[in-house]
C-alpha cells in the first residue's frame, strides 16, 4: 500500500490543527472574556498539532532528506505541491499566531488569524484533492473529500477544544466565583451546539456518499460492497458512522447529558475516535480494491 | 483504424503489443526483466496475470503480461510533486532517481498499480520499456526474451512498423480505457473480463 500510518496520522493532526485554528480565530473575534481561554488553547494546540503533522509527513517519505525538493522542483499540476505551499505558509502563520495569542497581544493576533484562514483551509483542503485526483482509486475519486476533510477537521478541533475546556473548568478553575464559572461555561454550550450542527452535516455527507457508491457505476459498487461487509463494515458503518458520529449526536441532543462534563467529554472522545477511524478507512480501504 | 492526434503523427511514439493468442504464461519476460533491470527480490516491473474463464466447452486459461502502459496522459506525471516522473517525447514515462523523494503518490495515483518502492534505492521504480536499451537501438529485454513472440515493441506512428500493423489489423484492447489515461500497451484477443482487475474477486463469487 502506498499510503499508510504516517499519512493517516498526518491527515488527522493537520486536520486537528486547522480545526483548532479556525475555532481559535472565531473565539478571538467573539471578543468576550469567556472566549479568551478558548482562543489561546486553540492557537497553541493548532501549532503543536501542525508540528506533529509535518513530522509525520516527512517521516513518511522514502527519501526524507529530500523533502526540500518540494519547494525547489515544483510541479503545479500536483496537489502535493500546492499542499506544500499552503502548509509552509500556514505553518509560519500559525506559529506567529500562537505566539501572539499566548503572549496576550490580541489585536495583531486577530488580524493575523483572519489573514491566515484561507491558508488554513488550503493546508488541509489539499489533502482531499490529493485523494480525489487518483482516478484509479474509485473510493478516493470523489468530489466530497475536500469538504469532508474540512468538516472532519472542524469536528476534531471542536471536540478537542471542548475536552480541553472541560478539563480547565473542572480542575484548573476551582477557586473562581459561580458567576465567573457561568461566564466560562457559556462558550462550552455554544461550542456544543456548533458540534451538533457540524455532526449533522457530516453525517449527511457520509450517508449520501454511501448511497452514491451503492447506486452508480460497477466500480463504485465494489467499494460500496467492501464498506458494507466484514471487516470494513465494522470500522466504517460501526465505528465511523454509528459510534463516531451517530452516538455523539444522540448524547449531545439531550440537554441534560450535554450539560454533564462527563457525557460531553465522552461524546467528544467518540467524535475524535470516529474522525481517526474515518482517516484510516479512507486511506486504507481506498487502497484495498485491487487494480490489476 | 487507430487515429493519432495531428501533432504526434510525425514523431516517434513507442507502443507495446501483447498477443494473448501466443502467450503461454512462462514468465520468461518477468524474469528477464528482473535480470536486465536489477530488480530486487520481492518486487516486479512486469508479471503475468493468470485468468480463468469458464465456457461451455470447459475452462479456458488466459495469460496476461502486465507492464507499465506508459500512458499518453499519465497520472503519475500529473501528480508527481517534484517532477521526478516525466514523459519523454517518444512516450516513455520514466523516473529521475535523483529527484524522487519517495512520497509514493505516483503509486497511489497509477490506475494500473505497476509502480513499486525499490527496497535498495528507496525510491519509486517501474517498467520504462528498457529505455536504456531502446536508446541504444535495441528492443526491450522482455520482447527479446519471449520464446513465443507474444510481445512486440515499436513506433506506432510509423505505419510500416510491426506494432502499427498488429494494432490496425487485429482487434485490440487496452486496460481500463474508461480512466482516460491513453494506455499504450495493446492486447490482442483480450476481452474485458480478462483485462479487468477483479476477475476472481470475492464479491463476484456470491
Amino acid at each position: 500500500m502506498p499510503f499508510g500510518a504516517f499519512i493517516i496520522a498526518d491527515f488527522f493532526f493537520a486536520g486537528l490543527s486547522v480545526g483548532l485554528y479556525i475555532i481559535s480565530v472565531a473565539a478571538l473575534f467573539a471578543g468576550r472574556d469567556g472566549w479568551k481561554p478558548v482562543a489561546r488553547m486553540g492557537a497553541v494546540g493548532a501549532a503543536v498539532a501542525l508540528v506533529i503533522a509535518l513530522v509525520c509527513l516527512i517521516l513518511d517519505l522514502e527519501q526524507m532528506h529530500r523533502f526540500w525538493y518540494l519547494f525547489v522542483h515544483m510541479n503545479f499540476s500536483s496537489p502535493i505541491t500546492w499542499g506544500s505551499i499552503f502548509l509552509a505558509l500556514y505553518g509560519v502563520i500559525v506559529l506567529a499566531y500562537a505566539f501572539l495569542s499566548a503572549s496576550g497581544r490580541e489585536s495583531p493576533a486577530r488580524w493575523l488569524g483572519l489573514m491566515g484562514l484561507p491558508f488554513a483551509v488550503g493546508a488541509h483542503g489539499y489533502a482531499g484533492f490529493v485523494l480525489l485526483v487518483c482516478k484509479g482509486r474509485d473510493m478516493w475519486n470523489s468530489s466530497a473529500y475536500p469538504v469532508m476533510f474540512l468538516l472532519a477537521a472542524l469536528l476534531s478541533g471542536l471536540a478537542v477544544i471542548i475536552i480541553m475546556n472541560t478539563i480547565r473548568l473542572k480542575y484548573l478553575t476551582s477557586n473562581v466565583s459561580p458567576e465567573a464559572t457561568d461566564l466560562q461555561r457559556r462558550p462550552l454550550d455554544i461550542l456544543s451546539y456548533v458540534l451538533i450542527f457540524f455532526l449533522l452535516v457530516y453525517l449527511t455527507i457520509l450517508l449520501s456518499q454511501l448511497c452514491m457508491l451503492g447506486n452508480s457505476s460497477e466500480d463504485n459498487y465494489i467499494v460500496y460492497h467492501m464498506l458494507t461487509h466484514w471487516p470494513w463494515a465494522f470500522w466504517y458503518l460501526g465505528v465511523e458512522i454509528a459510534v463516531g458520529t451517530g452516538l455523539p449526536l444522540v448524547i449531545l441532543i439531550f440537554s441534560r447529558l450535554r450539560k454533564s462534563f462527563v457525557w460531553l467529554d465522552a461524546a467528544c472522545i467518540l467524535v475524535i475516535t470516529g474522525i481517526i477511524v474515518m482517516r484510516a478507512v479512507v486511506v486504507l480501504a481506498g487502497q484495498r480494491v485491487p487494480l490489476h | 483504424m487507430l487515429k493519432l492526434p495531428a501533432a504526434s503523427r510525425n514523431r516517434v511514439r513507442y507502443a507495446f503489443v501483447v498477443d494473448l493468442r501466443k502467450c503461454i504464461g512462462c514468465d520468461t519476460c518477468s524474469v528477464d526483466c528482473k535480470i536486465e533491470n536489477d530488480v530486487p527480490l520481492g518486487v516486479w516491473r512486469t508479471w503475468v496475470k493468470k485468468v480463468e474463464k469458464r465456457r461451455k466447452d470447459g475452462l479456458h486459461r488466459f495469460y496476461v503480461p502486465v507492464l507499465c502502459n506508459n500512458c499518453e496522459k499519465p497520472m503519475c506525471v500529473t501528480v508527481c510533486p517534484t517532477g521526478a516522473t516525466y514523459a519523454r517525447p517518444d512516450g516513455i514515462v520514466t523516473i529521475d532517481p535523483h529527484r524522487c523523494i519517495g512520497c509514493r503518490y505516483c503509486m497511489a495515483a497509477c490506475p494500473y498499480d505497476v509502480r513499486y518502492v525499490d527496497p535498495l534505492l528507496n525510491i519509486v521504480q517501474k517498467c520504462n520499456w528498457c529505455e536504456h536499451r531502446v536508446d541504444a537501438g535495441l528492443l526491450p529485454s522482455c520482447v527479446e526474451a519471449c520464446p513465443m513472440g507474444a510481445l512486440w515493441f515499436g513506433d506506432m506512428n510509423d505505419p510500416q512498423s510491426i506494432v502499427s500493423k498488429l494494432i490496425s489489423e487485429n482487434p485490440v484492447a487496452v486496460m481500463k480505457p474508461e480512466k482516460d489515461t491513453g494506455p499504450h500497451v495493446f492486447y490482442i484477443r483480450a476481452d474485458r473480463q480478462v483485462l479487468e482487475a477483479r476477475g476472481g474477486a470475492p464479491w463476484k463469487r456470491e
